[in-house]
Order: structure tokens, then sequence, then C-alpha cells
């Protein structure tokens, strides 16, 4: 090891001194002006290190690490055996192309008005991660405080049924029809999800007035209503019932 | 330009490690704990704003969260966890393109360490943030790593897809240049010459 090299290497070892080989602390014994410049550098590097950021971390940020636990699928509690792994492996890549041939297909069928086709396209990308979203917080309060903040299209404080309760992914501030709009993703049973979109000041003629008005579009279930200057859409692949009771209408 | 070292003799072995790959992983809430303070402080450094810094922290163990059974080797958690986070950073910031790539003139930065003689400059937190920012972040993000002490420099080089030799390199001229920058800011009243000025931060 040339002096050079040690020097780079005690260099890179000043605050942690444990990772220096002993090739180059033997330079730092047997080379005085070598020494006296790592202890220099050292004495620098402390008080940079001192100075760098502070400890103080924000508060509630530990508690929203945790909360996302529960953001993933469960784990595999068992390993399969090696045969039944490769063929998990086979069988999950066929799962994906699958998937993701599926993913292309448009949601949209028959006859639908464009803002609602337009929505229902919007949520289908969120849904297949074709669309990254903006915020994510585990229940609906958050999501709306992070949307009130944002000055985007929030949902009303009250939603009908069990909604408000339910447990959330996050959100997505999207443009459909020519009006800023949010999708807030809400998590159900079963690995499956629902999706509201939101807009603000939308004249949409198609809407009833506090009266969802329910559809379906390929394995798509919809509702549609207003409420004041408020125009929603829930969407889900669950079925329909779920979708009822989501609504409160069962 | 930057030199890119081919070491002739044989680098220190790696210390051996306490867990092994077989041992049951650590649980999520034990690993928040561990390291989340570590990556928010990593993350405020890079992007100077503590509302991204919470997004990149947030990203990363929603990453882990969704990948984390993957890892075989329970002993790279934190390098995991620091690369996660470096890379999320990395692509906000290629979205944001806020920071051009410039080429690293060490001429304008840096000292040969025959000429640092002078007493080091004094550091405070503010001071020490603007002259992080004045860095080329291809060298602000070993340097911070470095100081924070959570990794080493082999860990670094893990965590930043670059070779020991780079990091090693990077890391000498990068303090060498901050040690310049503090230097300046020190004796001048916070005005800095324009090359110092090519790259900014997010």
């Amino acid at each position: 090891m040339t002096r050079e090299e040690a020097r780079l290497e005690l260099d890179a070892t000043t605050l942690r001194p444990q990772d220096a080989s002993a090739e180059a602390r033997a330079h730092v014994e047997r080379d005085a002006d070598l020494a006296a410049w790592v202890q220099q550098r050292t004495a620098f590097d402390e008080s940079v290190a001192e100075a760098l950021v502070p400890d103080a971390v924000p508060e509630g940020l530990r508690e929203r690490l945790l909360a996302l636990e529960h953001a993933h699928l469960p784990a595999r509690t068992r390993k399969p055996v090696r045969w039944m792994r490769r063929g998990l492996m086979s069988a999950a890549a066929a799962v994906a192309c699958f998937w993701l041939g599926w993913a292309m297909i448009d949601p949209v069928s028959g006859e639908m008005p464009p803002w609602q086709a337009e929505s229902l396209r919007a949520i289908s990308r969120v849904e297949h991660g074709l669309a990254k979203l903006d915020e994510r917080a585990p229940t609906y309060e958050e999501v709306r405080q992070f949307l009130i903040a944002s000055g985007a299209p929030c949902p009303g404080k009250r939603l009908p049924g069990c909604l408000c309760s339910q447990p959330t992914f996050g959100c997505k501030r999207v443009k459909v029809a020519g009006y800023p709009a949010t999708i807030v993703c809400f998590k159900l049973e079963g690995r499956k999800e629902a999706h509201l979109i939101v807009f603000d000041n939308a004249t949409f003629p198609d809407v009833l007035e506090k009266l969802p008005k329910l559809r379906t579009s390929h394995n798509w279930h919809l509702a549609t209503w207003s409420e004041g200057a408020k125009t929603y859409m829930l969407a889900t692949t669950a079925d329909e019932g779920e979708l009822k009771r989501l609504l409160g209408l069962v | 330009m930057e030199l890119a070292l081919n070491f002739s003799f044989a680098l220190p072995e790696v210390r051996l490690n306490t867990r092994r790959v077989s041992e049951s992983p650590p649980s999520f809430q034990q690993i928040v704990d561990a390291h989340y303070q570590g990556l928010h402080r990593f993350a405020v450094s890079m992007c100077r704003s503590d509302a991204t810094a919470q997004d990149l922290v947030q990203q990363t163990f929603l990453q882990w969260a969704r990948k984390g059974d993957t890892l075989r080797d329970v002993t790279k958690v934190k390098t995991w966890l620091y690369t996660t986070l470096y890379r999320e950073w990395l692509s906000m910031a290629r979205r944001e393109k806020k920071h051009p790539e410039v080429e690293f003139e060490p001429d304008l930065h840096g000292r040969a360490p025959d000429e640092d003689e002078d007493a080091p400059p004094r550091v405070d937190s503010a001071t020490l943030q603007v002259a992080l920012d004045q860095l080329d972040p291809n060298y602000r993000a070993p340097l911070v790593l470095f100081y924070l002490k959570e990794l080493s420099y082999r860990d670094i080089a893990e965590t930043l897809g670059i070779p020991i030799g780079t990091v090693m390199s990077r890391l000498s001229r990068a303090k060498d240049s901050l040690r310049a920058i503090l230097s300046r800011v020190e004796h001048s009243s916070n005005i800095l010459p324009a090359h110092f000025q090519t790259t900014a931060s997010l």
C-alpha cells in the first residue's frame, strides 16, 4: 500500500477508525507527517459531523412509519420447498403477464358520460400502479388534512355509508375533463380496493344530489352522486354488494 | 475529472457479521426504530426540505414493507434502506431536474493535503448546510453518509452503487472542497465565487 492509498483510506475512516486496515494504520505509526494530517483531518471531520443535522425528528413521523407496515400484503408464513418455489415463481410470472395484459384493457364499456369514462381510466391506472399516489396516509382523515393543506379537491368530512371509516392507501391528484379532481384510495377486505374521485364545482348533468346512481363497466362497479358543490364517483372491482355496503345502501 | 483507484493491495477483511442469513429477521417496528432517525437526517441533508425528507423516509419504509421480505441477508437491512432512500431521492431529483450534471473541478474546489495546514474553519449547522449545498450531489451524498457515521465506506460504496476506490477519492476531494468553501464563507461573509454555484440542491 502506498502512502497515498493509505491516506485515502485513513481519510475515509476518520470517524470510524475501526474500519481502517492494519496496513493503513501501520503507515500512520511510521509516518509522523501523515499521523499529524490524520489528526487534523479527524478534528475537522468531528466538528462537521457534530454540526451536520440536528437529531430532532418530526413529531409523528415514527407513528406514520409504523402504520406503513399494514400497507403491504401479508408475508408468507411458511417457505415452500425448492421445486414448489420454482413452480410458484413460474406461476407468478404467468399471472404477472396476464395481469399486465389485463391492465392494458380499457375499463370503460358501453356508453358512459365522458367525465365518468375518463375518471374510471384514471382510477384504473391508480389501481394497477401505473400512476403513483401523491400522498400515502392510512386514514381518511389524514388524507383529508393533506388535501385541505394542498388546496386540491377534497371530499366532505362525511360520506355515505361506512366510507369514512375504511382504511386508506392515500390519494392522487388528477385532471379529468378539464377539472382538477382527487382520487382517494380505500383498502377493502380480500385485497380489493375502492377509489373515490371527487370534483369541486364541476357541472355534470347526469348526477343526482345525494342519490348514488349505480352502474357497471367490465368488472368495475361504479356509483356517482353529488353533494353541494362536490361531485363524486366511487369505483371498485369488488362485487356490487360491497359497493352498496360502502355506500350504506344495504 | 474523477480519480478511480485500483488498489494493488488486499483491502481489509470484512468484519464478521454477528447475524446470520438464516436468523429470523427483525420486526418492522424494530427496523423503523433502529434506522428512521438516521435516514431522516440523510434525507434532510440531501434535499434541504423537511417535508420532502419525510416523504423520502416514508417512501423508503413503504418499499421495505412491500419488498423487505425478499432480502435474504438480515445484516444488509441498513444498507438496503439507505440505498432505497438514495434511489428515491435520485429519481425525485431527476424529475425535478434541479441539479444539472457538472464536471467536478478539483482545482476549483479542493486543496492538496500538504497545503491544508491552516486552522480548520469554524463550523455551525447553518453554514455547513450552505456549504453542502454548493457541492455536486455526486460528492454530497458520500460526504453526508460519511458524516452521519452510520455506514462504513464499504457500505457507502454499496449504497451509492460505486466502487470503493471511487468512494475514497470522492470523500477526500469533497472534504477538501467543503473545507475550502467553509473557509471562504468564514472569510468573505458568505460571498461565494460563481463557479461554486454551478450546482443546486433540491
